[in-house]
């Protein structure tokens, strides 16, 4: 009966899926249409879909299992993500939006190559290689979070879990575009946030309130309830404490993110969007994190602190709830995977083919092999998911910063810095993704675990500026900046 | 919850959220 009620559950969320998938389909026929949804989508569409495409699984999984074993040093992570977000609609949007509206661009490297006036399509290359190894490393491991998911709450086993979620996000994705993938991330972060405003609730009135929930933390490890957790204040805990902060960069500039600010109506909607982004990554973070704490003192010596969130519900919630959670989790996994798809999708059609290699078929040929590529790309996802099930989020957290490294700093010397060139773009690109890269396999280990975020971001950062001032930037780019600051006003 | 835990938590919502409203309120001026 229970098992029942969860099938049901699960089952009515998926059909509300395909559904926007038909729905959204209308919209898919051109290449505008299909990857940024005709430029159409209003302040609130975007801002749960950039947020919940940003989170994933890690958010539910991963961010309530650092709550459970680390306690408030988690509150770092909050200060990074509520940064970063704040700071990618204040600073980052409006100039990016009005760049991308001149140019008409429909992907970051379109965007990229006209701003740079790059005949060589070396940004559409360079993104179509670091896009496609990562997009598939972070599909992977979504789509095991999928089988393990589907696995815990249904006993489908591991297997026809990951199949399940593959091919749910693959129908709506491939009929619907990124209609469908907005629309459908819009549902799936509002339910992430009812999830995660009602789980710490539920977890701290059942663990006998909170100065109850405090005083068993303490009891259990004072290190729960201290900033700089078990470290204490040491070069090791800072280490730890900027990592946390710089898992917010990414949402500078990473283009699975960007590619919202593209499809948003018009500037009006990026001005409004922005406080209810803010106040959605608050509602996703602090939720996720209270409620591992709350988890800790309900069920503590759990041997995997990431499943705390199935065990929490499963505990105190009817089966309907349940099968609420599961929906939750697989809104995660789904509202991620479909943006990384339909991204990488993008990048093979409109930058190699269309543009790179100059294919003159119809917008609506290019259409359906976009759809195809989809296909294709969840495929490879998908063997990788069946052949390697490893730790998810350690995987997520990498191919997060890969793309964010190679992209946010080239992306923000080119909105605000006039003087970077074409060269020193390519340079940054290619340097934030190697030593990102390099770090995780060569240096992190003997580097307190630091997050390979900073000297990626640092390292793009840093080549970026060092080429670009012995290289000459285009006068025609310089004074188009000017006209972009102009038209975008100060921020206050 | 200890005091240094509590500034940590207020700074790292109200650094974000500040900057926002700060940025909408700016914006309505301008209007």
């Amino acid at each position: 009966m229970t098992s029942a009620t969860i099938l049901g559950v699960v089952i009515g969320y998926l059909l509300i899926l395909l559904a926007i998938g038909f729905w959204g389909g209308r919209e898919s026929g051109d290449l505008k249409g299909y990857y940024v949804a005709g430029k159409k989508l209003p302040a609130w569409v975007i801002a749960f879909s950039s947020n919940a495409t940003g989170e994933s699984a890690w958010l539910l999984l991963g961010l309530t299992g650092m709550g459970y074993a680390i306690g408030v040093h988690a509150f770092w992570i909050i200060m990074g993500e509520v940064l970063g977000v704040a700071c990618a609609w204040v600073w980052v949007a409006r100039p990016f939006k009005e760049y991308t509206d001149r140019y008409d661009a429909i992907t970051v490297p379109d965007y990229l190559t006209q701003r740079f006036r790059d005949t060589s399509n070396a940004f559409r290359w360079i993104s179509a290689i670091i896009i496609l190894s990562m997009v598939m490393a972070y599909t992977a491991a979504q789509l095991t979070a999928s089988g393990k998911a589907f696995d815990s709450f249904l006993g489908t086993g591991y297997t026809t879990g990951v199949w399940i979620g593959l091919g749910i996000v693959l129908f709506y994705t491939t009929v619907g575009g990124f209609k469908a993938v907005a629309y459908s991330d819009f549902l799936q972060g509002v339910l992430m946030l009812g999830c995660l405003i009602t789980l710490p609730f539920v977890g701290i009135a059942n663990a006998g309130g909170w100065g109850e929930m405090i005083a068993n933390l303490r009891m259990q490890d004072p290190a729960l309830l201290d900033p700089m957790g078990s470290y204490g204040l040491t070069l090791a805990g800072v280490i730890s404490a900027a990592g946390s902060v710089a898992i917010g960069l990414a949402f500078l500039g990473s283009p699975q993110l960007l590619t919202r600010f593209m499809a948003a109506r018009d500037q009006k909607q990026i001005v409004n969007g922005g406080f209810w982004a803010v106040l959605c990554v608050i509602g996703f973070d602090v939720g996720a994190v209270l409620g591992g704490m709350a988890g800790r003192t309900l069920f503590p010596g759990l041997l995997d602190p990431e499943t705390i969130l199935p065990q929490m519900s499963a505990a105190f919630f009817p089966a309907f709830f349940t099968g609420i959670f599961l929906v939750v989790v697989l809104a995660a996994i789904m509202s991620t995977v479909d943006s990384l798809l339909i991204l990488a999708s993008s990048v093979v059609v409109r930058d190699v083919v269309q543009k790179a290699l100059g294919s003159t078929a119809s917008e609506r040929t290019l259409s359906m092999m976009g759809k195809g590529v989809t296909v294709v790309i969840g495929a490879v996802g998908l063997v990788v998911a069946l052949l390697e099930v490893r730790v998810i989020f350690d995987f997520v957290l990498f191919a997060w910063s890969g793309i964010a490294c190679a992209f946010t700093p080239v992306v923000l010397c080119s909105l605000f810095w006039r003087r970077t060139t074409r060269e020193g773009a390519i340079a940054g690109m290619i340097g934030g993704f190697v030593v990102t890269v390099a770090w995780v396999r060569l240096f992190k280990a003997d580097f307190y675990e630091l997050y390979e975020m900073i000297p990626g971001f640092f390292a793009g950062l840093i080549v970026c500026i060092a080429v670009s001032l012995i290289t000459k930037p285009n006068e025609e780019a310089v004074a188009e900046l000017e006209s972009v600051r102009k038209a975008v006003g100060p921020v206050f | 919850m200890p005091l240094d835990a509590w500034i940590l938590l207020i700074v790292s919502i109200g650094l974000g959220l500040g900057l926002e409203v700060a940025f909408m309120l700016a914006r309505r001026r301008e209007r």
